[in-house]
């Protein structure tokens, strides 16, 4: 195993019981030296719908519930946001709600603008408090994709062809579980935001 | 005719002039596994003569050592990343045939670092399906008989040992060595091959796997040896670090 | 009160009525005790864990004693190595275990298994696996597929008992499976499987190379021969020989012998046979079913059989595919050597080797055979009993066993008038006879044809003739006979 090193390009700032959702400028939390498998040691700024400027070490503290989807989708996507509802309102009975983040990554950054992003989660009425919606260059959408195992090509202006997967990401941004395709349930996801929360 | 561009000084015998280049003209071709149209288009480009070396690579390193294999995290290159280059990063502690071979154990975030440093990129996997296309003497290899059971013979072969120098299999019509029986070759895109790894379901893939993926099929059942490249591309995920597994750099070219 | 009394035929059709419905009933469902093989599957308490024996063929683990299902481990890793498939010939193996085939994997109904699929480093392909054990999507593969140099992992619970193939089924699959990548998995009933004395795994397949058979050298697969179906090898346990010579599989007399028996493919079918051996038992096709008394059975490309017999008789049992050319031409043969005590009763062995002869012909001779000296009777009582011999297979045909020939065909001989003449009795045998004559006062006109005899012959079969059958007991020797020539 690597030793943990940690790099010269993080700060470190010891921020007390900061667990806000809403994240404005470059803020760099981190509370201790990340897994060496955190996917949050990505570098680079993502814009999200309220044209904040995000960097992935952001969502340390927090279990993320992430998927890779476009606007322009008609296909698969509603049906994994929606699946990802059916999670939250699981997650608010069980009174965890406040644990956790829910993350959507766009393929089509030129698209996919921060207002057609913010326009979308109206749309599709993802409550602000924690839906975070992101776009990030295509360099940065190829590498992201490429962590959370998810494929995809263009077709044509518009579509894409891509993996349908939810992605769970524990506190410190490790990938911890995936659920991919959508005929299987989703009890498996309710399973591993559970443990992650004891 | 091709005419050959080189980015770098001119090719000596040895021909290892880190980062020498050649001009892939244009083109379009029908692609193992078709996007929405059956044909692909390619703008022509620039490619490396030579998969990236360990020469290369060490330098590499030493001007960037984030990328040692110490200071890089597990998630961006496993732990096999680099295993041959157990000797430091001085480059006269290894011998003259191992700096000759191509790098391998690199991980995709890796070689897209390298190509970065050299102000490049990786090939796309049209790119460099288009140039890998051609055998010694034709543009189309499949019109050169006994160029695919050549290409068949090499997957027949076991891997023995470390690889051999790089320039030592064929050099293509475009001037390019090593496309095929060397060391398999990262490209930029490899996520984009929308495949299972469950092959019988791949010939359609599955729709439910993948969104939009009905317009994704096999255009050619008995095209083995490019069933074998896309099989191996898709059973990589990013931070994996294989022992034939190489890259070499591309650069767009402005149109 | 009254009531109608149906008549006869009325009620024999309502009868025979019912009893059509009664059998349609029974017919459609199981008799009593059987479960419905449809039904749901129940899942057993998994106690414990264990890593799993894999064995190399011909060779298969020990059979499971325990009565309770557990988790079992199994690591299988894949190796792409030459080696070889005939004297002087090699080839590129891609194998799980390192053997052709893979290692054999023992399990029972109900375990829950953990599959670990191992690509080693210095391969170049990725692979995966197919059981077909698992239910599942791919069998597993979907969720095996894995690069070189890494590992991948999944469960499964082994739903089904039987013997079932296991394959890669990565792009190419035609490719992967004709170079080498399948094995068998043997999930055992619940209840075990009857005891016998050995046991043993063996794998039919083909393979595809550019060379003709026994071509020396690496030889590289052929995709061509292998699209037209067409093999250089058809080969028991991956090469020719495998199971020949100091390889054969050995049993004693009265074992109990059964063997695992799967067919690799990728193409063709296997019609096996263990020359001189029946199967008591067969399970077909590796499943549930039984039958008996088998002498031929199909192994299915990517399928399974299970062949049971008791040996009887010491010696060397050929096991073959009868698609004959396979195992003559192609190397599908292995041996089988069985040790013990004869058991004359069962098989003798040969008993007696003599020439034979078509009736009414001549005496012949083997072909290249030179001519045998003559036995020369020594005495009258000699010459009669040999000339019986050649009685027997010259004359009888016609003038029957008695002498007394075939009233208006052939005369007889018995008390013949006509044989007082010597000399044209000989002449008649030597030379032939036709046209009319009178034997003890019958006329008969048909033909009798040259006797290709020798003399001693003649001598011999006359001196028999004239001491029997009521004759005058007169010596014929061979100076009479070449005095008639």
């Amino acid at each position: 195993m690597m030793p943990v090193r940690i790099s010269l390009a993080f700060t470190l700032l010891f921020l007390i019981a900061c667990q806000s959702e809403k994240h404005t400028e470059d803020v760099e939390v981190s509370i201790e030296p990340l897994s060496d498998y955190s996917i949050y040691h990505l570098p680079g700024k993502w814009v999200n719908q309220q044209s904040d400027t995000l960097k992935l070490e952001a969502l340390q503290g927090k279990i993320v519930v992430a998927s890779m989807v476009y606007t322009q989708c008609n296909a698969a996507c509603p049906y994994l946001i929606s699946e990802m509802k059916q999670v939250e309102s699981f997650l608010g009975r069980e009174k965890l709600l406040e644990e956790v983040v829910f993350l959507l990554i766009s393929f089509d950054p030129l698209a996919d603008t921060p207002q057609e992003l913010q326009s979308f989660a109206t749309e599709l009425g993802l409550d602000p408090e924690r839906w975070i919606l992101v776009q990030g260059t295509e360099d940065l959408v190829l590498e992201i994709a490429a962590l959370l195992n998810t494929k995809y090509k263009r077709v044509g202006d518009i579509h894409f062809a891509h993996s349908n997967i939810i992605s769970v990401l524990n506190r410190e941004g490790v990938l911890v579980y995936q659920r991919e395709g959508y005929d299987t349930s989703i009890e498996g996801l309710f399973k591993a935001i559970t443990k992650l929360t004891q | 005719m091709v005419c050959a561009l080189l980015a770098a000084t001119p090719l000596s015998g040895q021909g290892l002039e880190r980062g020498a280049m050649t001009q892939i003209p244009g083109g379009s071709f029908i692609p193992l596994y078709r996007v929405d149209t059956l044909q692909a288009e390619v703008s022509s480009f620039l490619l490396d003569v030579y998969p990236v070396s360990n020469a290369d690579y060490l330098t590499f390193v030493k001007e960037n050592p984030e990328w040692s294999r110490q200071h890089t995290k597990a998630v961006f290159a496993d732990q096999n990343y680099l295993r041959s280059f157990t000797e430091g990063l001085d480059a006269a502690a290894y011998d003259q045939s191992f700096l000759k071979q191509p790098v391998t154990n690199v991980s995709w975030f890796a070689a897209r670092a390298y190509c970065a440093w050299e102000e490049k990129r990786l090939p796309t996997t049209h790119e460099w399906e288009w140039a890998a296309r051609s055998s010694e003497t034709h543009p189309d290899g499949s019109i050169d008989p006994g160029f695919y059971q050549r290409m068949l013979d090499w997957y027949s072969r076991p891997t023995s040992g470390r690889p051999d120098t790089v320039g030592s299999t064929f050099k293509n019509y475009y001037g390019v060595y090593d496309m095929h029986g060397l060391v398999w070759e990262w490209v930029n895109d490899f996520q984009s091959t929308i495949l299972t790894g469950e092959s019988r379901t791949d010939k359609s893939a599955t729709i439910n796997l993948f969104c939009g993926a009905g317009a994704s099929s096999a255009t050619a059942v008995d095209d083995y040896v490019a069933f074998m490249r896309y099989a191996f591309r898709s059973s990589l995920k990013a931070a994996y670090t294989v022992r034939v597994l190489g890259f070499r750099c591309a650069q767009s070219q402005p149109q | 009160m009254k009531f109608r009394i149906y008549p006869t035929r009325i009620s024999l059709l309502l009868i025979s009525a019912l009893l059509v419905l009664a059998s349609a009933c029974t017919s459609k469902g199981q008799t009593d005790g059987e479960t419905d093989p449809l039904a749901a599957k129940k899942f057993d308490v998994i106690k414990g864990e264990e890593v799993a024996v894999l064995t190399d063929p011909p060779n298969v683990p020990p059979p499971i004693t325990r009565k309770h299902a557990t988790k079992v481990i199994v690591k299988m890793e894949i190796l792409e190595h030459e080696m070889e498939i005939a004297p002087g010939v090699t080839y590129t193996y891609w194998t799980f275990g390192t053997t052709v085939p893979g290692p054999f994997i023992r399990v029972r109904e109900g375990d829950l298994v953990e599959f670990h699929l191992q690509n080693h480093p210095d391969n170049k392909l990725p692979h995966n696996i197919d059981l077909h054990a698992v239910t599942g999507p791919g069998g597993g593969a979907t969720s095996s597929f894995t690069a070189p140099g890494h590992e991948t992992i999944f469960e499964f619970t082994a739903l089904n008992s039987g013997l079932y193939i296991y394959h890669c089924a990565t792009a190419p699959v035609g490719m992967h499976i004709a170079n080498g990548m399948y094995g068998l998995i043997l999930v055992e009933p619940r209840e075990g499987l009857p005891a016998v004395d050995k046991e043993y795994y063996v794998v039919q397949s083909e393979f595809y190379t550019t060379g003709g058979y026994g071509a020396g050298g690496l030889q590289p697969f052929d995709m061509e021969k292998a699209l037209a179906e067409n093999p250089t090898y058809v080969v028991f346990n991956g090469s020719v020989n495998a199971l020949m010579g100091e390889n054969e599989l050995k049993a004693n007399v009265g074992d109990r012998v059964r063997l695992y028996l799967g067919n690799g493919g990728p193409n063709l079918i296997s019609s096996f046979h263990v020359i001189g051996e029946i199967f008591d038992r067969v399970y077909l096709e590796g499943g549930t079913n039984a039958t008996h008394n088998v002498q031929t059975t199909l192994i299915p490309a990517g399928g399974s059989a299970i062949a049971e017999f008791r040996v009887e008789v010491p010696g060397t049992y050929h096991m073959v595919d009868h698609a004959i050319f396979r195992a003559f031409n192609k190397g599908a043969i292995a041996n089988l050597r069985v040790d013990g005590d004869e058991n004359l009763l069962v098989y003798s062995g040969q008993r007696d080797d003599r020439i034979y002869l078509p009736e009414g012909g001549v005496v012949q001779r083997m072909p290249g055979e030179e001519e045998t000296k003559e036995v020369v009777a020594l005495s009258k009582e000699e010459r009669v009993r040999m000339g019986a011999m050649v009685y027997t297979q010259v004359c009888q045909a016609c003038h029957q066993a008695n002498g007394e020939g075939i009233p208006g065909a052939f005369p007889p001989l018995a008390k013949a008038d006509y044989l007082k003449n010597v000399g044209a009795s000989i002449h008649a045998v030597i030379k032939g006879l036709q046209g009319e004559i009178t034997v003890n006062g019958v006329k008969y006109n048909g033909v009798m044809p040259a006797q290709n005899l020798s003399n001693e012959e003649v001598a011999n079969v006359m001196t028999y003739v004239y001491n029997n059958f009521g004759n005058d007991g007169t010596v014929v020797t061979p100076d009479m006979v070449q005095a008639q020539r």
